[in-house]
């Protein structure tokens, strides 16, 4: 009986102090309110999308309409079939490549302005900023003004005497495909590092320095694994970015330097069979995260 | 870091990175004032018949009025909830926030083919007929973020007893927000507005798989490049380049690159 009449009395106690110490309002409701048009957004067009695009991949097609058919067709067409396999392959190499190219040179780049240029390094880095934002069609395809063989490097060799015949090998080719991602990743790939970079003090390399460590060695057990998040960020971004890229094979590629994407596109297209595009999708997606989970273990190992 | 010879070192480095990234612009913006239609060497004199040529093509016209539409759009769009979500960000901290932000971000790390793909699918499953608008829809998704990102670094860093005296004086949340807090943001805003803009008018895939038959600037490029060589696609391409190169050289007045390079 005594503790019946405890029991409500707590609430009661409680629910007076709330409304004396704190507006009504739950101090979370103008952050959530702040947040929800967003929300909102995210869920209904990216959640959505990434779902319906999901559940397409187990579906099939049928006198070009789509089927729910809920199979695993799609996925076995794509891991057996050897023209996919070998489409796989050649973009996991082309693209990664492309990736640890770009991871080089930009670190390259990051590393100068940061340590080396610094006084100019605002101004320096706004030319990344101004070249990541101009140009994706207008950049791939200006690449084939360059190294076609009328174009600008083969005219170049050739009245230099140097060739005489161009070099046909530069476009459409995987050399070409490489070239173009490269160039279009760099300043994507500039960005964490340098931010990365900017978070190792000096004095961190300078101790390095005194203790007796070579510029090499200060860098292989300072600088880089303290800046490795940044550029496991920049390789593991622009591997996605060049994997999924469908453009630059389009455009510069030829049959040797193709890529997967190439093929997703056309299922969407001419092709009409958006299930199996959709599998390519998530399988290339899948292998790309697969590889990049064993660099992030490889690295761990390595760079300690 | 020692000697003059070393600096040399690192200027050739950083110049010849510069020049492999700028080489493809300048080839575009310089063939678009050549006076022959091959787009090889040599140079055959300046002349502007492209950009004439370009101008009196009315498919290209409208195509550029459409990207100046969803430019605008979704620069709106994207100010308005971006800034909002940023706001919530900078005040509290919490894990359910962060995980927010790698939500708000996740579009900016998927190859725009995936993205574009995927709105297609969803837009055929719920029955929404492709247009100028359902693309818009993809660009405010990718260019979200650069508004949250670039207006919450700024928030960051400003000082809150500022706003705090103000609501000590008597100014309403409102007040202070209009008349302390907005005034301090508005050049980040600014900047990450210009950033969505030049972004937005250079999107090729997610475009071209979500707007219907509606072309923007770089989806009629991209049909012309696939029926053959056009030198007023050399000037048609200029237009994207000097625009998105004007937006974002102005937007490097209003924010630093540090707090685009995150």
């Amino acid at each position: 009986m005594a503790a019946e009449r405890l029991g409500p009395a707590l609430p009661v106690q409680e629910s007076a102090e709330v409304t004396v110490g704190r507006p009504a309002t739950p101090a979370w409701a103008p952050t959530a309110a702040q947040l929800a048009p967003a929300l909102l957004f995210l869920l209904v067009f990216l959640v959505g999308p990434v779902a319906v695009f999901f559940a397409y991949s187990f579906w099939t097609v049928k006198a070009y309409d789509l089927v729910p058919a809920w199979t695993l067709e799609n996925y076995q067409k794509a891991l057996t079939e050897p023209i996919y396999l070998q489409l796989f392959a050649q973009t996991l190499v082309t693209a990664g490549l492309a990736a640890i190219v770009t991871v080089v040179i930009a670190y390259a780049f990051a590393h100068a302005i940061r340590f080396h240029l610094r006084r100019y390094q605002e101004a320096l880095l706004l030319l990344v900023i101004v070249a990541l934002f101009s140009g994706y069609l207008v950049r791939i395809y200006a690449w084939r003004t360059i190294l076609g063989d009328e174009g600008i490097i083969n005219q170049a060799l050739i009245s230099l005497g140097l060739i005489r015949e161009p070099l046909s090998f530069l476009l459409f080719s995987r050399i070409a495909t490489t070239i173009v991602l490269v160039n279009f990743l760099i300043p994507l790939a500039i960005l964490p590092i340098y931010a990365a970079l900017q978070n190792v003090r000096d004095e961190e390399i300078e101790v390095a320095r005194d203790l007796g460590a070579t510029p090499f060695g200060a860098f292989w057990r300072v600088t880089l694994p303290l800046a490795w998040t940044g550029v496991f960020a920049a390789l593991g971004l622009t591997f996605i970015i060049a994997a999924g890229d469908y453009v630059t094979p389009q455009l510069v590629g030829g049959t040797s330097g193709s890529m997967i994407g190439r093929t997703i596109a056309s299922t969407f297209g001419t092709a009409f069979n958006w299930p199996l595009g959709a599998a390519l999708s998530f399988l290339t997606l899948v292998f790309v995260l697969v590889l990049l989970g064993l660099v992030k273990v490889g690295s761990e190992r390595v760079l300690r | 870091m020692t000697g003059g010879r070393s600096h040399l070192v690192w200027w050739l480095l950083v110049g010849a990175t510069l020049l492999f990234l700028f080489a493809p612009v300048a080839v575009v913006l310089l063939f678009s004032f050549n006076a022959a239609s091959t787009t090889s060497l040599p140079f055959a004199g300046f002349s502007l018949r492209w950009y004439e040529r370009a101008f009196g093509d009315h498919q290209f016209v409208v195509a550029l009025l459409n990207s100046v539409k969803v430019a605008i759009v979704v620069a709106i769009f994207t100010a308005v909830v971006g800034t909002s979500a940023a706001f919530a960000l900078s005040r509290r901290r919490s894990r359910w926030l962060d995980l927010f932000s790698s939500f708000v971000t996740a579009p900016l790390i998927l190859p725009t083919l995936f993205l574009g793909i995927a709105l297609l699918s969803f837009y055929t499953q719920i029955g929404l007929r492709p247009w100028l608008g359902t693309a818009m829809i993809g660009h405010a998704l990718v260019t979200l973020p650069f508004v949250v990102l670039i207006v919450n670094a700024r928030l960051m860093r400003l000082d809150r007893s500022i706003e705090e005296a103000a609501r000590d004086l008597g100014a309403t949340p409102f007040q202070s927000f209009r008349l302390i807090v907005l005034p301090l943001v508005a050049p980040a805003l600014l900047g990450a507005i210009l950033i969505v803009v030049a972004w937005s008018f250079d999107e090729l895939v997610i475009t071209f798989f979500t707007s219907g038959g509606d072309a923007t600037l770089p989806v009629r490029i991209w049909g012309m490049l696939r029926r053959g060589i056009d030198p007023s696609v050399n000037a048609m391409a200029s237009i994207i380049l000097l625009t998105t190169i004007a937006c974002t050289l102005l937007a490097g007045r209003f924010i630093s690159g540090r707090e685009i390079a995150r």
